[in-house]
């Protein structure tokens, strides 16, 4: 190493020339300062230096760049400074490591980086502080260059695995606050003043270690040597020069994973070395992972990257270990011990968080903090009454279930036969049909499998999850419009609505899932919008915004109206209203601003959606596109009346006059507010016009294909609304006081009067705990069934029998097809369950559709043999619907199909079975047979077989009598005999006609064909879903974003 | 950001009074009426299924010689199908039969259940296209009665007129359960001293695919005149009223007859006048409802030289009347005249038109008059497409076709085919010609003689078909055969 004297300590007047070293009473201090290119802040850093007030100061600049010229800079202000070369672009410790070779005549050496300026008494203060507690390392208190009043370093704590953990949080100001506690782990990374006898016992820096981390090696050392280390408060530095960490060669993510396994091989005793490592072994395959599912690529080089870089170096680090282990005197245990918190620590490692919250300030502490904070403002306080009162009022579906009315069906006894028909896209209902459930049904049967209740709370649980999501929905949608007290009456409006009520009443699950759905899909399109409140355009983005990319959005709309349309597909027509309504609405505020990013990410999140529902596409191009997702609903014209279309009046639960209520805040907010609120309000105005105007189509009788229910179509109506009087609670009392006594100091005691008015209904209903529900569903009605569905249903002999049922389809209690106006008719296996309430169509299987085909004979009166017509799919019963629910309790009781009754009580060989509650007319089939049964050769009688059901996929049948096996069970093609061992060569389709012969006793396989099944598409799926998920993780994690605290 | 208010509102506004002033009234009918059953519909041989149930006596019931249904088929094509005979004793028998293209086929029900005294049979045509009918023979040929069996069950059942006279006559109800739940019926009988309940005729229960002979002779007896109301609480029934009489009764009826009663109440009824002079008529209402009604019954004379006074009744809940024709002269030479009967009030009226010969000399204890008892149920149904189907005359006898036009406004022309049929030597035998083509004012009627075979009517506007048939053997009249599809309430 090259050195040149600069200078010598004349005096010549001025103080930077001269010199602060000049007397030798107090302990000479040898700066050693080490530069690495440094920018223009560099003479500021030397003029500090040139300023100190300690007596003895030895100042050594170390120029370990790569560019000219630092020898004039460093002359031009500190003429006495000793300059040294140290060339081959060392690091950081193998250039301060100059002063190995120069310990003599200096009790202390300051190592300082090049972009630290220090007070005038900061060495001095240092040394004071070293000399009073007899300290081997002191650093100072770092402060934010451009900021001085926040902290930037400070020393820090070191975790299990030498990860550096700060003591305080980035950004916090400096308050004194962490001044009396001056104990650390390690220094401050800038400045270190070490003891220099302590600084040649432990070899000085580590020189594999070049930047970052340098001092806590040192650190560690020097207490493994028995010195203490403190940080003096009253020695103040400020960093200049930007970051570090944002420069290139200092880049925590490439260095950290392998400094953090370099300082635990050197300083770590054996005993916690192994499980050390091994664990950081751990967290590295989990941080590979990790980073590559957040899109952290760097994190994951930096992970992978530390390992062979160490054991490149496991030799110097055996040699730096006997160093550590020849002075070994302090207790290791005790070094990271007092703030390690493993988990934590663990966490650290795999996702290269901050080193921060080991303390109090722990992430997960500040989170529930803030959680709280918000939860106690009047948004939360809306959500917590909300909640309240939604628990109060669904006690008792809470604790013993849905009644079985309309889609409240029961949750199979296997709930994860719902996940398996999903996977194999086959279904019992209609006989078979190549029907899968949506994912949220599939989703539900896993939640199923762990869920330690009764398949009837999860139901219910399910169901009324619907309250909870959606007021959160709204809650995250209206959170960047104002304070609390708008996400109050957001909240609270949506919740009071009559419409999931009336879902609840009515027994359906469509509107309830778009009930919880739709504010999420809203607020990614508002989002995607990016006007102000959601965005930067027209003004600054509301509290609680992320504000991300164009593909970040569309992935991210994609992915939320993906999920919504697993839980239902209508929302797609929805979330076309909710579109619309903000493209229209932006052009009568006056704006078309994000009209065209709305557009495209609308356009591309459907794109999205529709990707990650391939199974679901398959199903256009077989027509009858809205059948397959609507199931069949009665609308008579003019059956509602704009009236009650506005009111959101659909049904039993009603508020009558009051509600209208519920439009009087969202047309004050109308009338009153300004500026961006009320190009928002005119926004949520129209969405809501989109929904009433959907409603009064379909109530004017002018569409004509099925029927979506009423409170379906008025979700987007719910959600405007609710919307605009978010708004208009932001909007209505500002600046109202502040002005000369008016009407509009009357706007604000209205508003919550109308609010008032608005949840008072809600607040009444709940008092019954089943908002109106009856104690018993349809069930009540069907003793017939018994509880194990009566001997007709018994599956070993035969087959589970399957019943036919007629009616109104919001009331059928399974999901139909459309037979004629107002009436459908659903094909069950024995009783009906959760697998049945999804919407198919005819096409979809061949049993559904003969059956189908019969009963509109019928109603044609073509046949008067209906039993004989469906005997074949083992059609046991034929149950007309006429109420939603047994009699007497409360029920939907649409006006009954007058010629149906007639006709079936016409049919020859129906047997109408008496003694039944009124809501329902059984005709019992008196030519049934089995759906499992063997041909007789000679008398072409079925014979049912016994039936064991192995498993979804597979049943084992053992006829009594030899014949010719005959399953009614579709589709033709996705069944098919399976040899069994000694069971002889049948290996063929099964279906309605006989097929294999089979001896009598012998027991054969029927397994559903994997080759028909939707495995291969439903895998296809789950990788595009996980595909769509790592590139929506990478767009927004690896995205430089902004999020704008509330 | 600014923004601007007043589209918005307008918008808005517009979009409000749009829906307002475009919406549909919710009191405006947007449904047409749906089908009315007729009680003997056909279904064309067009893959619909047809049921005919045919009940009545056997030729071991008294007064009865013989009783023969008649399968007929019209069409160009085969029909298969199945019979099953059922009676009153719970005895079933069932047999699979098959009509060649025009031809007909003829069975014998008793042979089928040989003890029984009443029989019902079923008859089903799987693909359409059948003619069913049965024609009754009185003991000693003293009186006959052809009716076409009927489509429609139902489960209220209407029968106007019996009689339980004595000494001479017997009227047997018929409840005809063809499906196989049990039916349970109530049965209100209202005889000269009013209306006449029992415990027995309360929930009366007809098993499933069974037949109950419910004697109302003994019930309710010696009534110039009983009305029958069949309500079945549970399940569908088809009824029919069995009515002898030896002429010995003080009125004489003298005759068999099988009415196949009214499925249900209405307020508007039609009916063909009485065709042969100088006949007794009488047009016996009832009121099966919970409420007084307001009867007018019209008689709409085809020549429009006269105008005749209608018959103003008022008809107590429950009760019925008989009302005489020509008792009080006013149809004196009116000629031929179609009845209207019209209820004011409440649609819950039936009624039935009874004929008979005129009586011997009433000194003469041995002249029993003339056999013929004719009851013909009125109709409150028209259609534009019709079949009937006669036999040959006896020798000495008539056949003619009655054709009205029950319609207030509109003219219908009607054309007339006879259907060729295997049986040649027995059609269009008749010595007066057909008419092929003719048209029909409003509220007019025509009749004309009827050849043997099965006449085709199809007319442009709603009509109504009667068959007469008079001779030494009695007489009768029935409705024709009406198309699926082409029945209608007149306007």
């Amino acid at each position: 190493m090259d050195t040149d004297q600069t200078a010598g300590r004349q005096g010549n007047g001025d103080p930077s020339a001269e010199g602060p070293g000049t007397t030798s009473s107090t302990a000479l201090v040898r700066l050693v300062l080490v530069a690495h290119d440094p920018g223009d802040w560099f003479e500021e850093v030397l003029t500090a230096i040139g300023a100190q007030d300690h007596s003895g100061l030895d100042v050594l600049v170390v120029d370990a760049g790569r560019r000219k010229g630092l020898v004039e800079r460093v002359t031009a202000v500190l003429p006495w400074a000793e300059v040294a070369t140290a060339p081959g672009d060392p690091g950081f410790g193998e250039a301060a490591n100059v002063a190995l070779g120069r310990l003599e005549g200096a009790a202390y050496h300051l190592f300082l980086h090049d972009d630290l300026v220090l007070d005038g008494t900061a060495v001095r203060r240092m040394v004071e502080c070293a000399l009073e507690s007899n300290a081997g390392v002191v650093g100072p208190k770092v402060l934010d260059g451009s900021d001085p009043r926040h902290l930037e370093d400070m020393g820090s704590w070191v975790d299990r695995y030498g990860a550096a953990v700060p003591r305080f949080e980035p950004g916090e100001l400096d308050q004194g606050q962490h001044d009396a506690d001056r104990e650390v782990f390690a220094t401050s990374e800038s400045a270190l003043l070490v003891r220099s006898d302590l600084f040649g016992a432990i070899d000085g820096f580590d020189p594999e270690i070049r930047f970052l981390d340098g001092s806590l090696d040192l650190c560690w050392r020097a207490r493994l040597a028995g010195a203490s280390v403190l940080t003096a408060p009253t020695a103040v530095g400020r960093s200049v020069g930007g970051r570090r960490t944002r420069r290139r060669r200092t880049d925590p993510q490439r260095l950290r994973p392998r400094h953090k396994l370099r300082t635990t091989l050197v300083n770590q005793d054996p005993v916690h070395r192994g499980a050390a490592v091994a664990e950081l072994l751990l967290a590295t395959l989990l941080g590979v992972a990790y980073g590559l599912l957040v899109g952290r690529f760097r994190h994951v080089r930096g992970l992978i990257a530390a390992w062979p870089w160490n054991l490149r170096r496991l030799g110097s680090a055996r040699a730096r270990r006997s160093t550590v282990d020849h002075h070994f005197g302090g207790d290791q245990a005790r070094l990271y011990v007092r703030h390690d918190v493993p988990h934590r620590s663990f966490h650290r490692a795999v996702t290269g968080g901050a080193s921060v919250g080991t303390g109090s300030e722990a992430p997960s502490r500040l989170r529930l903090h803030q959680l709280w904070s918000a939860l106690l403002g009047p948004g939360g306080i809306a959500l917590l009454v909300g909640g309240a009162v939604l628990g109060f009022g669904s006690r008792h579906l809470l604790t013993r279930g849905l009644p079985d009315i309309g889609r409240f069906q029961a949750v199979p006894s296997e709930p994860f036969d719902l996940a398996r028909s999903w996977w194999t896209g086959w279904r019992p209902t209609g006989g078979g049909i190549a029907s899968p459930p949506n994912e949220g049904m599939a989703f539900l049967g896993f939640v199923g499998q762990v869920f330690p209740w009764s398949g009837a709370v999860l139901l219910a649980a399910a169901v009324l999850a619907a309250f909870p999501v959606g007021a959160v929905g709204v809650w995250r949608l209206v959170r960047p419009i104002g304070g609390g007290r708008s996400r109050a009456v957001a909240v609270l409006t949506y919740l009071a609505v009559p419409l999931p009520y009336n879902s609840l009443a009515e027994g359906r699950l469509a509107p309830l899932a778009a009930y919880a759905a739709l504010p999420w899909v809203a607020h990614r399109l508002a989002v995607a919008q990016g006007v102000v409140p959601y965005g930067r355009r027209g003004g600054d983005p509301g509290p609680g915004e992320r504000l991300g990319g164009l593909w970040g959005e569309v992935l991210v709309a994609g992915l939320v109206l993906a999920v919504a349309i697993g839980l239902e597909p209508t929302v797609v027509v929805l979330a076309g209203v909710v579109v619309a309504g903000l493209v229209v609405g932006s052009l009568l505020a006056g704006s078309l601003a994000g009209v065209p990013r709305l557009l495209l990410v609308a356009a591309g999140s459907a794109v999205v959606a529709a990707l990650l529902h391939v199974p679901g596409l398959d199903r256009l191009p077989g027509g009858d596109l809205v059948a397959a997702f609507v199931e069949p609903g009665t609308w008579a014209p003019a059956d509602l009346g704009i009236a009650a279309i506005l009111r959101l009046d659909t049904g039993s639960f009603s508020a009558g006059r009051l509600g209208w209520a519920l439009l009087v805040i969202p047309v004050l907010a109308l009338l009153t507010a300004s500026g961006w609120r009320l190009a928002l309000v005119v926004r949520a105005w129209l969405i809501a016009a989109g929904g009433f105007g959907l409603a009064w189509v379909l109530d004017q009788g002018l569409w004509s294909g099925p029927m979506p229910a009423a409170e379906l179509v008025l979700v987007p109506a719910a959600l405007g609304l609710a919307w605009a009087a978010a708004v208009g609670a932001a909007s209505i009392g500002v600046g109202v006081y502040s002005r000369a006594f008016g009407w509009r100091h009357f706007l604000p005691p209205v508003a919550a009067l109308a609010l008032l008015a608005v949840v008072a209904p809600v607040v009444e209903s709940s008092l019954d705990g089943r908002w109106g529900l009856p104690p018993r569903g349809l069930d009540a009605s069907l003793p017939i069934f018994g509880d194990e569905g009566g001997t007709a249903y018994d599956e070993s002999r035969g087959g589970v029998g399957r019943v036919l049922w007629l009616g109104e389809p919001s009331i059928l209690p399974a999901a139909g097809v459309a037979l004629d106006d107002g009436l459908a008719m659903a094909l069950t296996d024995g009783v009906p369950g959760l697998l049945d309430q999804v919407p198919f169509r005819p096409i979809d299987g061949p049993g559904i559709q003969q059956v189908r085909t019969a009963i509109l004979e019928v109603l044609e009166g073509r046949t008067s043999r209906l039993g004989m017509e469906v005997s074949a799919w083992g059609v046991q019963h034929l149950v007309v619907v006429e109420r939603s629910a047994a009699a007497p309790y409360a029920a939907v009781e649409p006006p009954p199909p007058d010629e149906l009754l007639a006709v079936l009580t016409r049919q020859l060989d129906l047997e109408r079975v008496e003694g039944l509650n009124r809501s329902v007319t059984v005709f019992r089939n008196t030519v049934a047979e089995p759906v499992h049964a063997v041909v007789r050769d000679r008398t072409g009688s079925a014979v049912p077989v016994a039936v064991d059901r192995t498993a979804w996929d597979r049943v084992e049948v053992v006829p009594p009598v030899d014949g010719s096996y005959r399953a009614m069970v579709g589709p033709s093609g996705w069944w098919r005999l399976d040899p069994m061992v000694g069971s002889g060569p049948v290996d063929e389709e099964v279906g309605p006609f006989p097929t294999a012969r089979i001896v009598a006793g012998t027991r054969v396989a029927v397994v559903l064909e994997s080759d028909m099944t939707s495995r291969g598409v439903r895998t296809r799926q789950l990788a595009l879903l996980f595909l769509v998920l790592l590139a929506t993780s990478w767009a927004h994690v690896g995205r430089r974003r902004r999020r704008v605290d509330a | 950001m600014n923004a601007v208010r007043a589209p918005a509102i307008v918008a808005l506004l517009a979009l409000l009074i749009g829906a307002v002033v475009f919406a549909v009234d919710p009191g405006a009918p947007l449904l047409a009426d749906g089908p009315v059953p007729a009680v003997a519909e056909r279904s064309a041989s067009d893959g619909s299924a047809d049921v005919w149930f045919c009940q009545g006596p056997t030729p071991g019931a008294p007064g009865v010689d013989d009783r023969v249904v008649a399968l007929t088929n019209p069409t160009e094509a085969p029909v298969e199908g199945l019979i099953t005979v059922v009676d009153e004793a719970g005895r079933r028998v069932g047999r699979t039969y098959q009509v060649g293209a025009g031809e007909r086929f003829e069975f014998r029900p008793d042979p089928f259940v040989p003890d029984g005294r009443f029989a019902a049979v079923t008859v089903e045509v799987s693909e359409g296209g059948l003619l069913v009918d049965q024609r009754i023979v009185g003991d000693g040929s003293a009186g006959r009665d052809v009716e076409a069996c009927a489509t429609v069950t139902s489960a209220i059942w209407r029968h106007p007129w019996g009689t339980t006279e004595r000494p001479g006559t017997s009227a047997i109800l018929l409840l005809h359960n063809p499906f196989p739940g049990t039916a349970v019926a109530d049965i209100r009988l209202i005889g000269d001293l009013g209306r006449r309940e029992s415990l027995d005729s309360q929930g009366i229960v007809v098993a499933g695919r069974s037949l109950v002979a419910y004697d109302l002779t003994g019930r309710i007896a010696d009534s110039e005149v009983v009305s029958a109301i069949v309500d079945v609480r549970v399940g569908q029934l088809v009824t029919a009223l069995f009515q002898h009489g030896d002429g010995t009764s003080p009125n004489a009826w003298h005759g068999v007859d099988l009415s196949l009663g009214l499925p249900g109440d209405a307020g508007r009824l039609f009916l063909p006048g009485p065709t042969v002079p100088g006949d007794r008529a009488s047009v016996v209402l009832l009121n099966a409802g919970d409420e007084t009604v307001d009867v007018e019954v019209v008689p709409h004379p085809v020549s429009g030289e006269f105008t005749v006074e209608p018959f103003r009744v008022v008809l107590r809940a429950g009760r019925r009347e008989v009302l005489d024709l020509f008792g009080d002269g006013r149809l004196d030479g009116v000629g031929p005249f179609l009845i209207e009967v019209r209820s004011l009030d409440a649609p819950t009226v039936a009624a039935s038109l009874v004929t008979r010969s005129s009586l011997g000399d009433e000194s003469d204890p041995g002249d029993q008059g003339a056999v013929g008892l004719d009851v013909l149920s009125a109709v409150d149904h028209a259609a534009t497409k019709w079949w009937v189907r006669t036999e040959p005359a006896e020798i000495g006898g008539s056949a003619s076709l009655v054709l009205f036009n029950p319609a207030s406004a509109g003219i219908a022309a009607v054309d007339l085919t006879l259907l060729p049929m295997g049986d040649a030597d027995e059609v269009g035998s008749s010595a007066e010609p057909l008419p092929a083509h003719l048209e029909l004012d409003p509220g007019m009627q025509v009749e004309f003689a009827l050849p043997p075979g099965v006449v085709e009517v199809e007319a442009s506007a709603p009509v109504v078909v009667v068959a007469h048939q008079d001779g030494p053997m009695g007489r009768t009249s029935f409705v024709g055969t009406a198309a699926v599809g082409t029945v209608v309430r007149p306007s």
